[in-house]
């Protein structure tokens, strides 16, 4: 007690000394956590707007071979797929189904491709909450059975505004040409999907859609399913595999992947392909993918910035403790006589070293408390900035706003390892002022 | 022969010889979908060179030329982009595993569908092909008529299958030859999706191919492709044409 008091007086002794070692710990600190923070927000943000935009964190597709060898995407027996959500029962918060098709919106003389996806507002009644309406109304849309959302520069690209009439023209899961009429009931706000050539979504009634794609009212092309708990989606979707792989046919996982969900209207880049003879299949064929699949790329690049960042990190760390172990060695000649007067007062070697070791410790806590204060400050005031939710990142954006996200354990990790390293770097001059002579310590003051 | 020249001798020897452009109804018109077929097919390779001119009141307008390879025998044909220079190189390659599209900038062949628009025009990649209506249609209804000075069958056909790309067609067809010169093509809905005109056809041998055709889109207004087919010829295309490599070799 008596050393960690004596440290403690020590630490407020040397102002400045203190201000500075414990300025460069912060400002290191600092920037690992907001990084951390910022990669972490970023991967938590653009996992749900994917989730949101798919309907969910797991998607089962499925296709069947026709009579004439094509291959269709369709899920008309559900009862394989249904029985096969049990075996993950505990870890599903919901589950939707869709369709979806790549449509020509034809107003006038203008045309313009968009992806619609059919959805199912009977079971995804929150799913129009989290859209961005520009104009229109979610009551309007969920009132009119032919209604369609667009993104707002499709309207603009076609010259058309909500409450027109366009045409709908797209082919059917047996690439049959049709078309239909539909209504604008409202214009969103576009997210980008931040993908070169990444289809432009807008959204429709599943039984609208299918319907154009000459599909029954009750057949459906993804179930995709929201988890409680998103750390749970690779297991849940291995489960799920395996559960379906004992009553149907499944592609295999390692061959699973793709834009998620799988778009059924991208099947083959313009329609339905055909299957070799030897390879067609009775029944439907399912395929299971989740958000991590199609986030490959999306982690990695977090996996790189993480990877930079504790380099960062690293060099800091090392620069933290050149400085301490250089700044105690000035410390220990300039206490010299002061170590001198204390041991020839009764205070042990170990007594002296702890002072030093504490003195460190000290100035690495109050360095890492004051950086996560900062960082906090700075994540807080970033993450009121609205940067809009149209702009080409806003996939990476929580409606329009920087997500960060902190890891209490990590963090508190983090504290201890500077903490520790700060000691180790002071343990030497910390011996070395231990190991002084007093009557020499004395004779030197 | 000139192009001018066959397209007078098949207009004259209409209005000098009416007993052939007002010949019998056809006991079955599944038989006259087979002679349409039968006439539009090449025994032997053909190469041509087609020249497409798209009137688009959103993109502007724009032409493309390409040079057509087809091999009916195998179902197989290849048609090579050759303008404008954006395009140049990009080419749709049918062979026996489907209709592969590629582009020459990536190097990547993208499987495609038959029925898919061709370039982005009124006109299919199945239009570029052997018509096959006898397998695809079955004629629901039929009246005689006229088109223009021409004697014609009208017929309204419907898809045997639900994977033709036009569920539902209404042809107006020449009594002798059997010759497609309009043609309305209808949604899985009945609703008009185009209207595609013949005005002129070549012929080689005993096949015909129409050497002008006009597609007007029927839900975009003021869109339309107009084709010309010209040089044609029908000798032998070697077997490698008809191959990825070869579209790659000719891109390099």
């Amino acid at each position: 007690m008596q050393s960690l008091r004596i440290a403690y007086r020590n630490v407020l002794r040397q102002g400045k000394r203190t201000a500075l070692l414990g300025g460069a710990i912060a400002f290191g600190f600092f920037i690992f956590t907001l990084l951390n923070g910022f990669t972490a927000g970023l991967l938590d943000s653009v996992s749900e707007n994917f989730a949101d935009a798919s309907g969910g964190h797991i998607y089962i597709s499925g296709s069947e071979v026709s009579d004439l060898g094509s291959e269709i995407s369709v899920i008309r027996d559900a009862d394989a797929v249904e029985a096969a959500l049990r075996s993950i029962d505990e870890r599903m918060l919901s589950y939707n189904t869709r369709s979806s098709a790549r449509t020509t919106i034809i107003f006038g003389s203008t045309e313009e491709s968009v992806t619609l996806e059919g959805v199912n507002f009977a079971q995804e009644s929150d799913f129009i909450n989290a859209l961005s309406f520009a104009e229109g109304s979610k009551e309007a849309f969920l009132a009119n059975p032919n209604g369609i959302l667009l993104p707002e520069a499709t309207l603009e690209d076609l010259g058309t505004k909500v409450g027109e009439s366009v045409i709908v023209k797209t082919t059917t899961i047996n690439g049959q040409q049709n078309v239909g009429d539909a209504v604008v009931v409202g214009s969103l706000v576009a997210q980008s999907l931040f993908v070169p050539g990444a289809p432009i979504f807008g959204y429709g009634h599943i039984e609208m859609l299918n319907s154009l794609l000459n599909m029954s009212s009750d057949q459906y092309q993804t179930l995709n399913i929201y988890l409680t708990d998103l750390e749970a989606i690779d297991s849940a979707t291995t489960a799920l595999h395996a559960e379906l792989a004992r009553t149907s046919n499944v592609e295999p996982r390692e061959e699973s992947g793709g834009f998620a969900p799988p778009d059924p209207s991208q099947l083959g880049f313009g329609g339905i392909s055909s299957v070799d003879e030897a390879e067609r299949w009775v029944g439907t064929k399912f395929e299971v993918t989740n958000l991590n699949d199609n986030l490959e790329g999306i982690n990695a690049l977090v996996g790189v910035i993480n990877a930079i960042g504790i380099i960062i990190f690293l060099v800091i760390i090392v620069i933290i403790m050149v400085g301490i172990m250089n700044s105690y060695r000035m410390v220990m000649i300039e206490r010299t006589s002061e170590i001198g007067t204390m041991r020839a007062m009764g205070v042990h070697k170990a007594g002296i070293r702890n002072i030093f070791i504490w003195e460190a410790l000290f100035v690495a806590l109050s360095g890492t408390l004051t950086g996560l204060v900062v960082a906090f400050l700075a994540m807080g005031g970033t993450s009121l900035i609205n940067f809009g939710t149209d702009g080409a990142f806003s996939l990476f954006l929580n409606g329009g706003r920087m997500s960060f996200d902190i890891s209490p354990l990590g963090t508190l990790g983090n504290i201890l390892l500077i903490c520790v390293m700060s000691a180790a770097a002071v343990y030497v001059p910390a011996r070395a002022a231990a190991q002084l002579q007093p009557a020499e310590a004395l004779r030197a003051g | 022969m000139k192009r001018s020249v066959l397209t007078t001798l098949i207009t004259l020897s209409l209005l000098i010889f009416p007993s052939l452009a007002t010949a019998q109804a056809p006991a079955d018109f599944e038989e006259l979908l087979a002679a349409i077929d039968t006439n539009s097919l090449f025994p032997d390779d053909m190469t041509a060179t087609v020249t497409l001119e798209e009137k688009d009141p959103q993109e502007g307008d724009e032409t493309s030329r390409v040079r057509m390879f087809r091999r009916d025998d195998d179902d197989k044909f290849l048609l090579l982009f050759e303008r404008p220079e954006v395009q140049l190189g990009q080419g749709y390659l049918n062979i026996d595993d489907g209709l592969w599209f590629y582009d020459p900038e990536s190097r990547q062949f993208t499987y495609t569908s038959i029925g898919e628009s061709f370039g982005g025009s009124d006109a299919r990649n199945s239009d570029f092909q052997a018509s096959s209506l006898a397998e695809d249609y079955d004629v629901i209804s039929s009246e005689e008529g006229t088109l223009g000075n021409f004697g014609v069958w009208i017929l309204d056909l419907e898809a045997t299958n639900d994977e033709v790309t036009y569920p539902f067609r209404k042809v107006w067809v020449t009594k002798e030859p059997n010759l497609i010169l309009k043609s309305e093509d209808y949604s899985l809905t009945e609703r008009l999706l185009r209207t595609s005109y013949f005005p002129s056809y070549a012929k080689a041998g005993d096949s015909f191919i129409a050497d002008e055709q006009l597609y007007v889109d029927a839900l975009v207004e003021n869109k339309q492709t107009r084709v010309l087919v010209e040089d044609i010829s029908t000798a032998e295309i070697p077997d490698n044409v008809f191959t990825k490599a070869y579209v790659e070799r000719v891109n390099r």
